[in-house]
């Protein structure tokens, strides 16, 4: 019997032991941070105009924005579209990137004019 | 709009930046058009030409158009990270910061809710007010996430003051942070320090000012750029199309001598309509930086600067209009001054005499990239020969003096000439408690050799 006792003593302190031990290893430390990520302002959101049904005998404006690429692309892009719409027409503005602000006129004008735009180059 | 293919994601980034989020865009097959043969360019446009007509003719999914967002951010939220022991859950957190692109690439400071509240002990302003909205995604710095960002640098307190005046400058429409952010140009914001502020917060203004070595200038500098990334959000290869990149991205802030400016040379801040009693802070679109030496083998001392001027546009004229910034050497103003030089006047001689040829320009008539860049049409007008000053106005020009007293050796930087970026210069407001935070810099000081 005391020795029953005795056996019973040391596996409840073999089990307390590992129990300590196991959740000693398996400690955890935690490090909590601010996000240093700043909220994104979101600007008045603009939706795409309509699409066209067809290119066909439509006006399309071209919006040169000066980049290097554009003078260098346009008139390929212009002679490869006329060969798959030849009834397109197409009206060049060549408006600065970095003048936008000021230039509302003109591009309210290529607006006007347009049926659609495209731009380049974005570099 | 049509794109070059590496610039794809900047330019969705930029249109939903600007609200168009289903702006339709093509990619060519090719990373520039600029240089490409007659028969590259022919075959892109017929490759693409069916998807451009589709982006003029087919559907999109379509947004409501809606109001602007108010302006009321939240409080930061809290992130955790865990490890075995403190150590491996900052490496956690590194490692996660790294992945996100919420980093500089060096070991960072844990912004904790107790540390961010110590830096915000640097100024008055509440958590929540709204110092600006950093390009090029629009984030709203509120003044709790530049402290956050000054922590994960190492910044102190103390340095909150001159961190809220820089960003104040950065979100100023004259600096054109979109621009320097996004740009494929090689620019970089560099910060200039004007005024008794320098003392108070032992920022070195004397031998190697540009370089490493105390507290404040490396992690003032070091906040800006984490700002930048974490605020602005603009990073490398996805909106942020700088081939190279710059050095100075690492953040470099330089501080005027005064105490070794010649006598009667009007301080920086003073030339920028601030005054004299208190301190400013400038932000420059750096571009290149360039070594003006006092010796040289011209017979006189400003012949050496009259040259560098000249070099501001060689490798791209089509940067014209942009300013130009002259940090000179103590000794080299001394030079100067003694030769009997004033700031005016230096401004007025490197006008006059740092000029290039028409040439440079390019053949008539002057391009549209070259209009786009400011340069007046006068000048396609003018001989091949004739000297163009290589910027606007002698205004254009501004000029200190920093570092130590050495062989002369002074910078000439230019600036990045693409976009509508300008010198800007705010004036740094202290908090009541100012000698306060002060007293606590006690410790942190690296000495500064004067001499």
């Amino acid at each position: 019997m005391k020795t029953r006792g005795n056996l019973s003593l040391i596996l409840i302190v073999l089990t307390i032991f590992c129990a300590l031990y196991t959740e000693l290893v398996n400690a955890q430390v935690t490090l909590n941070v601010l996000d240093p990520r700043g909220e994104l302002f979101t600007p008045p959101v603009m939706p795409t105009t309509a699409r066209l049904d067809t290119l066909a005998g439509k006006k399309i404006g071209i919006l040169n924005n000066t980049k290097p690429g554009a003078d260098a692309f346009q008139p390929y892009l212009e002679k490869a579209l006329k060969e798959m719409v030849p009834t397109i027409e197409f009206k060049t503005w060549v408006i600065p990137y970095n003048a936008y602000p000021d230039k509302e006129k003109d591009l309210k004008a290529l607006a006007e004019w347009s049926n659609g735009v495209i731009g380049l180059l974005g570099d | 709009m049509i794109d070059a293919k590496p610039f794809l994601a900047d330019s969705h980034s930029s249109a939903t930046g600007a609200g168009m989020p289903d702006l339709r865009i093509v990619a060519l097959s090719v990373a520039a058009t600029a240089g490409q043969p007659p028969e590259i360019l022919e075959k892109v446009a017929k490759e693409s030409a069916k998807e451009i007509i589709d982006g003029l003719t087919k559907g999109v999914k379509g947004v409501v158009a809606g109001p602007p967002a108010p302006l009321k951010p939240k409080p930061a939220e809290v992130l955790s990270y865990t490890g075995k022991n403190y150590d491996e859950a900052i490496e956690t957190m590194e490692k996660f910061f790294l992945s996100n692109r919420w980093s500089d690439g060096l070991p960072i400071v844990p912004a904790t809710k107790e540390a961010v509240g110590s830096m915000l002990k640097g100024t008055d302003l509440p958590r929540d007010h709204v110092v600006g909205i950093v390009d090029p995604r629009k984030g709203i710095a509120t003044v709790e996430k530049i402290a956050i960002n000054a922590v994960m640098a190492g910044a102190r307190p103390a340095y909150m003051p001159v961190l809220i005046s820089i960003v104040q400058a950065l979100t100023d429409p004259s600096f054109d942070l979109y621009g320097v952010q996004a740009t494929g140009g090689l620019a970089a914001p560099l910060v200039i320090v004007s005024g008794p502020i320098i003392k108070d917060l032992n920022i070195n203004f004397s031998y190697s000012t540009a370089g490493p070595g105390w507290r404040s200038n490396s992690t003032i500098g070091r906040a800006m750029r984490l700002i930048l990334i974490n605020l602005g959000q603009a990073w490398p290869g996805v909106n942020d199309m700088k081939d190279v990149g710059n050095p100075a991205k690492f953040g470099i802030l330089i501080a005027e001598n005064e105490a070794q400016t010649p006598r009667g040379w009007p301080t920086l801040r003073e030339q920028e309509g601030f005054s004299k009693d208190g301190s400013t802070i400038s932000v420059y679109a750096s571009q290149s930086y360039r070594q003006v030496m006092k010796h040289s083998i011209k017979p006189y001392i400003e012949e050496a600067t009259f040259e560098q001027m000249k070099t501001a546009l060689t490798a791209d004229a089509s940067q014209w209009g942009e300013e130009i910034v002259f940090v000179f050497s103590p000794s080299y103003a001394e030079a100067l001054a003694n030769a009997g030089y004033t700031v005016d006047s230096i401004r007025r001689a490197l006008f006059e005499e740092g000029r290039v040829p028409r040439r440079i320009f390019g053949p008539r008539p002057l391009g549209a990239l070259a209009v786009a860049s400011g340069i007046p049409k006068w000048i396609d007008e003018l001989p091949d020969n004739f000297g163009v000053p290589v910027v606007p106005s002698a205004e254009h020009i501004k000029l200190f003096i920093g570092g130590g007293r050495g062989p002369g050796c002074s910078f000439m930087i230019d600036q990045w000439g693409f976009g509508n970026s300008h010198f800007t210069t705010k004036e740094v407001k202290l908090p009541p408690n100012w000698r306060e935070l002060v007293n606590e810099l006690k410790g942190w000081e690296t000495p500064i050799e004067v001499k």
